[in-house]
């Protein structure tokens, strides 16, 4: 599937420069072009121009100017700052004379490049002498201003292996053909060092496309997460809800409901150690901080072999590492305010990174605000790692995050009148890979993954306390291999620890009993990949078996690629996912709060997802488009629906299905890039054969897109814009009023029933919001300083102001046989700003 | 051209306030129950509402069966259908919601079962069954009052057949609850399984009280006990209670009430012999802390 984002012109240097003739007069109206980019610019009258936001990295300019010979030259961009260039052009030689400036003559060749089948190559790098050029959509370049003789044409292309020819270079050079054997990605996971610029937009995307056999896996760059409009904290998980096929529930979650699965069934990454419920604010953003993210692979629906576990989708977020030299960033929001320090020590090649991220919105929000903000989170990131010895990396990643929310809601200040709500989540891991080019490479880790979540109302001796505990540790090893044309992946992965969701059983309380499991899982898999000719097929195998008792998991997984052309391909893939540790949820809510989690017990289904999935994805130089299908069969969703009772092992499981269709264009190079991207989904969930429903994550259509515009000042304007079906939702017929005992409402008996809580009433009948649709924009601007950089960001959500329906209300009756409902709102116009400084 | 569509398509997307919608509704209306029989009273009353705001009861007829074994249903009272306060004395209501209140002139039997049935024009049906618990004693009631006036209690009674669980609450053996300050905190009120209860009495609720105070115990059947220890409030995600009224909303229970005096003896620092609770603690607004008598 294709990409995401486009921000990385947005931290990008500038190509300024002055063009001159032969006699060192400025050449005007000439123009400098960076193709592969898409950018150009013109000269003015004093034969000046500038080139904005070029990306890192060897580019070739060329330079054209009427009266003047072309000139072209391979500049290197730095990562930031202004390369400043002089360009001299030269008269054209006289036709007559067929002689080059230098009294030699100057010749020419076209090259075409072909892959084995004979099928054109776009997009290949073709370079002879100090000359490069970048294959059509017929798989041609030509090269110019060359000197005849000996010369050396290479070329190359990712996915395939480099070609060279050497010939004598003559007046009347004919054609040259280069064939290029495919050859497999490199099967390695991606190794990032954290020496910045991380990989852009397009170079992360391509790579795991270019990886990948599965249709939909997209990355994400810390440059995107920096660029797209955040919520309160810059988050990961709200660019990831941006992404088709992805829809929010509403504003306030910033759970991910991928391709018709439920907002349990996504498994959070760090370095490969599972974090159990990445979020903060009761689910409003992410607890994982941006600034300590490299970059974030999103596979959605159909899961390579190596992942087990989880039924719907996988969020792999690689650290950042530190740098060669001491650093210190640091960030201010209105929520909270960052820190991120690193390092290196040469001699061991030590790298060190640590980011922490504190809220402080408490400490000063009751100065503006009626009442005090009862909540505060904290988060840290932090990696060290290691080169024991040559092609061994050895890393250690820990991260913890904590939220506390403690409000008082009587008027006394009395331990009876408190909600206490606490939740946290604890990583450690040590992860040692060996890289090898000729030989296998190897994986090996072992981490720790915890989650508490502590939910109590009143003061310890009368108010329920509802605890949900999560300790996890697991051990694996992996072995890759890759060859010209084939590639092997195979691992065993080992998991224990024990999961608790646990009521101490006074009245009142959420649910009543505890569930608890000690998981003992062991799995192995394998992924094979094999070139034919112009398909790749990746087919895979995970075998799991969990806790004893239950029965053991056998789980296909398939992928094919056919390369049509050098820029199309069409996938496919089919997969079995089964997972059995699962939140505790009522499809007619998303519950705000921590994730109150629980392994299926002995006795019960694993949640699975059998489907398929097919893709088309066309590349272009500065596009990317892709359209996709799928189908999923869910098995065993859990629901919990207390009415009749609330004994917490009375979860029932419903089956189901998911059907969508997507299509996406992204464009990735010039000054406006972005996506756009339109999601169908249609999700049914069965209570029984007869009883079919739409879950609450059942949006329909679903439009989405996110732009970022390159300003002059070093300024870029970014949106994010979602319109879509509203949610479905219950009918809700009316409400009736709880009774309480209170001992002193009729002194003369001993005490009566007085009104309490009040609870609605629905109906079996479902109904949908009305239009959903919001817009957000954000603008940022750099303002250098001596050692770093101030970065402003400035963002405001919903800026139309639409009238979003968060849930309703009954308000009163009409007439008979019907009731009034109304509506109340989700975000309104929310704004935020901050500011960076990095170096 | 293209930037005048794109204002329209803003002005569309933003345009609007959030509308009330008017939505049908199919089947036919719900009535909430709510109903504690008890033996020790010569009438029983039984409190319904409707389910919707701004709704109105209609007509409404009511029965009350006694389940005799060998028998089967017998018939043995109809309901007197009230438009005022007749359930109030025990069970309030809040008039949101359209109300009425049955009352059924007749005695009910400890141990018995009994079902009742409910009918309104253009609503559902509606019935719900319950067994009435047998009458218990307090055996013991023990309190010892800690240094700061909270009290530690430990209550024992005997086991009431046919009872689930029990309510064990303080009062006052007369007049009312006197909260100064900062208002009245929720009361005191535990629920158990068993015929014992060891406790701590909060200092701010035995402040509350202006006459010697009494313990009650209650003595609930499943249906009532159930009801009043589950659900949860709250605007987005409420859980309503445990219900077992069959075509409708709420509760038809059984109780029986047992009550027994309150004395602690005092544990400060002096030793002093056993007193009775002091009732009439004030706080203090300043300090936070309970300062002695009321004036």
């Amino acid at each position: 599937m294709v990409p995401l984002l486009a921000a990385a012109a947005l931290w990008a240097a500038s190509v300024a420069g002055t063009v001159v003739g032969p006699e060192g007069k400025p050449v005007v109206d000439a123009r400098i072009r960076i193709e592969v980019l898409g950018l150009s610019a013109r000269t003015d009258s004093a034969g000046k121009f500038r080139l904005a936001e070029v990306r890192e990295g060897r580019w070739t300019a060329e330079v054209q100017a009427e009266g003047f010979a072309a000139h072209r030259v391979v500049i290197t961009v730095p990562s930031r700052g202004t390369l400043e260039l002089e360009f001299e052009l030269s008269r054209p030689p006289r036709a007559e004379s067929g002689g080059a400036p230098g009294g030699e003559q100057a010749v020419a060749v076209t090259v075409e490049v072909r892959s084995e089948g004979g099928q054109p190559l776009e997009a290949a790098t073709v370079a002879l002498g100090p000359q490069t050029a970048v294959t059509d959509a017929r798989g041609r370049a030509r090269l110019a201003d060359l000197t005849a003789g000996p010369a050396h044409l290479r070329a190359w292309r990712v996915g395939y292996e480099p070609a060279d020819s050497a010939f004598i270079l003559e007046a009347n050079q004919q054609p040259v053909v280069l064939v290029m054997r495919m050859r497999p990605f490199e099967f390695l996971p991606l190794t990032v060092r954290a020496e910045r610029p991380e990989l852009g937009g397009r170079e992360l995307e391509r790579a795991l496309f270019d990886r990948e056999v599965q249709p939909g896996v997209i990355g994400i760059s810390q440059a995107e997460l920096r660029a797209i409009p955040a919520a309160g904290e810059r988050d990961i998980l709200r660019a990831l809800q941006a992404v088709p096929s992805v829809v929010a529930v509403n504003d306030l979650n910033a759970q991910l409901l991928v391709k018709g699965g439920g907002p349990d069934q996504n498994l959070f990454l760090l370095n490969g150690i599972p974090i159990i419920a990445p979020y903060h604010a009761f689910g409003l953003f992410g607890a994982v901080n941006s600034d300590a993210v490299s970059r974030v692979e999103f596979h959605r629906g159909n899961l390579p072999a190596r992942f087990g576990g989880v039924a719907s989708s996988v969020v792999s977020m690689s650290q950042r590492e530190g740098g060669a030299r001491p650093n210190i960033e640091a960030g201010l929001g209105i929520i909270g305010a960052r820190v991120t320090a690193s390092g290196a020590a040469k001699s061991a090649d030590l790298r060190w990174l640590v980011a922490g991220r504190q809220s402080h919105l408490h400490l000063w929000a009751n100065r503006f605000f009626d009442g005090s903000v009862p909540y505060r989170f904290w988060d840290i990131n932090g990696q060290i790692g290691v080169t024991p010895a040559k092609g061994q990396r050895l890393e250690l990643t820990f991260f913890g995050s904590g939220d506390q929310f403690r409000e008082r809601y009587g008027v006394i200040d009395e331990g009876s009148d408190r909600l206490h709500s606490t939740w946290a989540n604890r990583v450690v891991g040590l992860r040692w890979s060996r890289a090898s080019r000729d030989a296998w490479s190897a994986n090996a880790n072992l981490w720790y993954s915890g989650y508490r979540n502590v939910l109590r109302a009143g003061d310890s001796l009368v108010g329920p306390t509802t605890s949900n505990r999560i300790h996890l540790a697991g051990a694996g090893i992996e072995l890759l291999r890759r060859a010209l044309n084939w590639g092997i992946r195979t691992g065993l992965q080992a998991q224990a620890g024990s999961v608790t969701l646990s009521d101490d059983g006074k009245p009142g309380g959420f649910f009543d009993g505890s569930l608890r499991s000690t998981p003992v899982e062991l799995a192995g898999y394998l992924e094979v990949e094999r070139w034919l000719g112009p398909i790749r097929v990746n087919p895979g195998v995970r075998a799991t078996s969990p806790t004893p008792g239950q029965r053991f998991f056998i789980e296909p997984r398939l992928a094919a690629r056919w390369q049509l052309t050098s820029a199309l391909t069409v996938s496919a893939a089919a997969s079995r996912n089964s997972q059995l540790l699962s939140g505790l949820q009522d499809e007619r809510y998303l519950l705000f709060g921590a994730p109150l989690l629980f392994h299926r017990p002995a006795d019960a289904p694993a949640t699975e997802s059998t489907g398929g999935e097919v893709a088309a994805d066309l590349w272009t130089g500065a596009w990317s488009f892709s359209a996709s299908a799928y189908t999923r069969q869910l098995r065993a969703v859990p629901r919990w629906r207390p009415e009749g009772s609330r004994r917490i092992d009375q979860i029932t499981y419903d089956d189901g299905s998911a059907t969508g269709f997507e299509l996406f264009a992204r464009r990735h190079h010039g000054a406006l890039t972005g996506w756009i991207g339109y999601g169908l989904s249609a999700v049914r969930l069965r209570t029984s054969p007869s009883d079919e429903y739409a879950p609450v994550w059942d949006r329909r259509h679903n439009f989405t897109a996110a732009t970022f515009l390159a300003l002059p000042r070093r300024i870029t304007l970014s949106s994010r814009a979602s319109v879509g079906s509203g949610q479905p939702f219950w009918l809700h017929e009316g409400d009736f009023e709880g009774k309480r005992f209170d001992p002193l409402s009729d002194g003369q008996v001993g005490g009566g029933f007085v009104p309490g809580d009040r609870f609605p009433v629905f109906a079996s009948a479902q109904s949908r919001f009305p239009l959903y649709a919001r817009i957000d924009l954000a603008l940022s601007t750099e303002v250098r300083l001596a050692g770093g950089a101030l970065r402003l960001f400035a963002s405001v959500l919903n800026v139309t102001h639409h009238p979003n329906v968060l849930y309703y209300t009954q308000k009163t009756q009409q007439e008979a046989g019907t009731v009034l409902l109304s509506p109340v709102r989700q975000l309104g116009v929310f704004p935020m700003i901050g500011i960076d400084f990095v170096r | 051209m293209k930037r005048r569509r794109l204002c329209w398509l803003l002005l569309a997307l933003g345009c609007g306030a959030p509308t009330d919608i008017e939505v049908a509704i199919s089947g036919p209306r719900l009535l909430h129950v709510f109903g504690a029989l008890d033996p020790a009273y010569g009438s029983q009353r039984i409190l319904i509402e409707a389910t919707e705001v701004g709704g109105v009861i209609g007509e409404v007829q009511g029965e009350l069966f006694e389940i005799v074994p060998g028998l089967g249903e017998v018939p043995i009272a109809t309901a007197q259908v009230a438009y005022d306060d007749l359930c109030g004395v025990e069970t309030q209501r809040s008039n949101l919601n359209d109300s009425r209140c049955l009352y059924f002139g007749v005695e009910i039997r400890a141990g018995a079962t009994y079902r009742i049935q409910i009918a309104a024009a253009g609503r559902r049906s509606i019935s719900a069954t319950t067994t009435v618990p047998i009458p218990f004693a307090i055996r013991e009631v023990a309190a010892a009052e800690r240094p700061d006036g909270s009290v530690d209690i430990t209550a024992r009674w005997s086991r009431s057949i046919q009872s689930y669980g029990y309510l064990v609450s303080i009062g006052p053996v007369s007049g009312a609850r006197v909260c100064v300050d900062l208002g009245c905190p929720f009361p005191w009120v535990r629920f158990v399984r068993d015929t014992t209860l060891t406790d701590l009495i909060p200092v701010t609720v035995i402040g509350e009280y202006q006459s010697p105070i009494r313990v009650a115990v209650m003595a609930l059947d499943r249906a009532l006990y159930d009801y009043l220890t589950t659900g949860s409030g709250g605007g987005l995600f409420p859980i309503p209670p445990v219900q077992n009224v069959i075509g409708g909303q709420g509760v038809l229970g059984a109780w029986v009430r047992t009550f027994a005096p309150l004395a602690a003896t005092t544990l400060s620092a002096s030793r002093s012999p056993r007193t009775a609770v002091r009732p009439g603690r004030c706080r203090s607004a300043a300090a936070g802390q309970f300062s002695g008598p009321c004036p």
